[in-house]
């Protein structure tokens, strides 16, 4: 095992990194303002509005990213008439993709907001709109966080599917070294280890989030038969030596 | 939520929607789109030596990188370069990602009903990339065994045909293959002989034998119905050839004069 | 638009997507088994094996559920050597089995106490109680994130392709490369996927049902 050729080719694959990360991040926020839209679109009491927004939601949560990636980047430009870059399709599957997470995320968020705060908020006088963006939002938002980190970091993982479309990122810049210099063990190795290290570190930053919010709550409940086993269990030990 | 304040909320969905209904841009001759984009973008193989693969420096060159580079030259263009698979050059042309395929690829009939194909600029014949000392020379000893080759290459339904008791195997990127036959994955890959000699040299252990078949012509793709553009390709070939910056090519990315019996006519009396 | 519809195709190919349904579901079949059991004996150990070597159990899941499936299929075949179907198998066992542990210790974690305790002052050994008493409630709980994650692998499955497994995906790359109908055949391969899911999530309603019937009755 050799690892020397990794480290020579080092730049050129954290450039793929860097597009990893602007591919993740353009994703979430598209998908942010996407699944908004799809989470009012299904509030709505027309029907018109609702189906085709729950259709979306529902279907294309069934359909793997993969084939979403494929959709964009070699159909869409036949429906448009007009050529996708690589790079675009990405990013566009990645936000039609994630969006229907998001709507789901952002309805879970709005209906965590009290009802009361909005009525108090209208009562006093401010506009629909107005109780939207600045008391219902900024609440939602904070009780989406830990969601949308995980959505995020799933969104990360899913970057390295533009490999098939030949966008530069991290898994394709990996694979364009091993095309050049043939060593697999090492180079795939090291790109899961380098995914693991980014994606573990934002699930510890999730799960701080998590701390952060539910700081004055009462602690979590413990798996109870959990707990009750790692009691007992020297107990048993004990009584059965 | 309001009846007026959710119909406005609603146009402004409604917007992107809208760019979608817009109309296409009118046809024009890829010819006068890309002098005045002044780029031309060609799909170019990244992994495939000589036709196009990466140097040390990390550039991309090769035997059709050159081809296309003269061709913008002669356009008085830049050149761009996209990296493109067996599997997706046709529709990265068809749908208008790249102005033309300079990518090994080979002419053939069901292709020709999609794309528009220039005339021939090389003539290449195939082989089997094999292990050494594994006796295989043909489709004959390759019954029972495991072949390689890449999606979007005609190889799949030839050895279905001339060997149906081989098994394939399917990979997306050429050195993907190779490495199946150095990891016993695969008995043979069947590919160009170009590139598979240099596979060969590249890696001790294999080599590259037999004729899966006869040689084939490659050409430049275009997308069809656009006579100026193929046209002006042609030209920019035919001036390659007379000139003599083809048999300098030639020599340089496959290491010998070009094949006496293949010529490039200029169509002068 | 300009592009030349032929729906034909579809009839002329449906042996490739016959092809890639079948192997679709092999693969699925197969990962989801073999998870299922990666996932219970790693959960179970996380909640129940001795504290020393409960940190092992955590980094499995923590790595296996971190690394894109791309990468972990490129790993198995490339890297390692295994040939194709047994690397999708493992790759993708792998990678599920590190979510499907999480599902499992949710399911362990909201059996009551009493459960353990009555099944203890019965005299039953830790192994006993987790094998016939806590296990097998657990299960029957987490049936419908299951489904969610049987309908995942399904997903997931596509990213074999990847490595030259044909299925449905592969095979609608291979249609497009013979017939360059890619529209037809990517339109035809949403839909069995989408089938696929369906079939997912009404099995999976008849599951819980079922399951729900026995509990009344025992």
């Amino acid at each position: 095992m050799d690892f020397s050729p990794v480290i020579r080719n080092l730049p050129y694959m954290l450039q793929g990194l860097q597009l990893t990360f602007l591919l993740a991040l353009v994703g979430m926020s598209g998908s942010l303002v996407g699944g908004t839209v799809l989470a009012l679109l299904r509030l709505s009491p027309y029907r018109l509005l609702r189906w085709p927004a729950a259709v979306y939601v529902d279907a294309v949560r069934m359909i793997p990213l993969i084939m979403v990636i494929f959709w964009i980047f070699f159909l869409l430009p036949i429906l448009t008439g007009r050529p996708v870059s690589a790079t675009s399709a990405a990013m566009i599957a990645l936000v039609a993709f994630n969006s229907s997470y998001m709507a789901e995320v952002v309805r879970a968020g709005l209906m965590s907001v009290p009802k009361g705060l909005g009525e108090a908020a209208r009562s006093s006088g401010l506009s629909f709109f107005q109780n939207l963006l600045l008391i219902t939002f900024p609440i939602a938002f904070r009780n989406m966080l830990p969601a949308i980190v995980s959505r995020f970091i799933a969104l990360f993982m899913g970057t390295s599917l533009a490999y098939v479309i030949g966008v530069t990122e991290f898994f394709r810049a990996a694979n364009n070294i091993n095309n050049r210099i043939f060593r697999p063990f090492e180079i795939y190795l090291f790109v899961a280890v380098v995914y693991f290290v980014c994606c573990w570190s934002l699930s510890l930053l999730s799960r701080w989030i998590e701390r952060r919010l539910a700081a004055g709550e009462r602690p979590a409940k413990q798996d109870q038969t959990a707990l009750s086993l790692r009691i007992e269990a020297p107990a048993i030990a004990a009584r059965a030596r | 939520m309001t009846r007026r304040s959710f119909a406005r909320l609603i146009s402004l969905a409604a917007i992107p929607l809208l760019l979608l209904a817009a109309p296409a841009p009118a046809q024009q001759s890829t010819l006068d789109s890309v002098k005045q984009k002044g780029v031309l973008v060609a799909g170019v193989k990244n992994d495939y030596p000589p036709f196009g693969y990466i140097d040390e420096k990390g550039q991309t060159v090769g035997f059709d990188i050159e081809i296309a580079r003269y061709i913008a030259g002669k356009l008085g263009v830049k050149l761009e370069l996209k990296p493109v698979t067996s599997a997706n050059r046709i529709p990265m042309l068809t749908n208008g990602n790249i102005d033309l395929i300079a990518a090994s690829m080979t002419i053939t009939r069901e292709r020709e009903e999609v794309v528009d194909f220039s005339v021939p600029y090389i003539v290449i014949g195939s082989k089997f990339l094999v292990k050494k000392g594994s006796g295989i020379k043909g489709y004959a000893d390759l019954a029972g065994k495991t072949v390689a080759f890449t999606q979007g290459t005609p190889w799949g339904d030839k050895v279905a045909a001339a060997q149906p008791q081989a098994k394939t195997l399917v990979f997306q990127d050429k050195p993907q293959a190779v490495l199946s036959v150095m990891q016993g994955k695969a008995h043979a890959y069947v590919d160009d002989a170009a590139p598979l000699f240099v596979f060969a040299k590249q890696n001790e252990a294999l080599e590259a034998v037999g004729e899966p078949s006869k040689a084939q012509p490659m050409g430049i793709a275009v997308r069809p119905n656009d006579s100026k553009w193929r046209d002006a390709i042609n030209f920019a070939l035919i001036d390659m050839w007379d000139d003599g910056t083809y048999a300098k090519l030639h020599k340089q990315f496959f290491g010998v004069e070009p094949d006496p019996a293949f010529i490039i006519y200029n169509w002068k009396l | 638009m300009n592009y030349d519809f032929d729906w034909g195709v579809l009839i002329e190919y449906r042996g490739l997507l016959w092809d890639g349904l079948v192997a679709t579901v092999e693969l699925s079949v197969a990962s989801l088994l073999l998870s299922l059991l990666i996932g219970t004996l790693v959960a179970s150990g996380r909640s129940f094996a001795p504290a020393l070597l409960r940190p092992l159990f955590t980094v499995y899941v923590e790595f296996f559920r971190n690394v894109p499936p791309i990468v972990q299929f490129f790993f198995w075949y490339f890297g390692v050597g295994l040939d194709v179907v047994p690397a999708a198998v493992i790759g993708l066992s792998a990678f599920t089995g590190a979510y499907v542990a999480e599902v499992v210790r949710s399911g362990i974690g909201s059996i009551p106490k009493t459960q353990l305790e009555a099944a203890r002052s019965q005299g039953m050994t830790p192994t006993q109680v987790l094998t016939f008493v806590i296990l097998p409630q657990a299960m029957i709980r987490i049936i419908p994130p299951l489904s969610v994650e049987f309908i995942n692998v399904i997903k997931n499955s596509s990213i074999a392709m990847t490595i030259g497994l044909t299925e449905l995906t592969f095979q609608t790359q291979e249609i497009e490369a013979r017939t360059f109908r890619g529209f037809e055949a990517a339109t035809a391969v949403t839909l069995l996927y989408v089938a696929l899911a369906f079939f997912i999530v009404a099995l999976s309603h008849a599951v819980e049902r079922a399951a729900r019937l026995d509990l009344r009755r025992g």
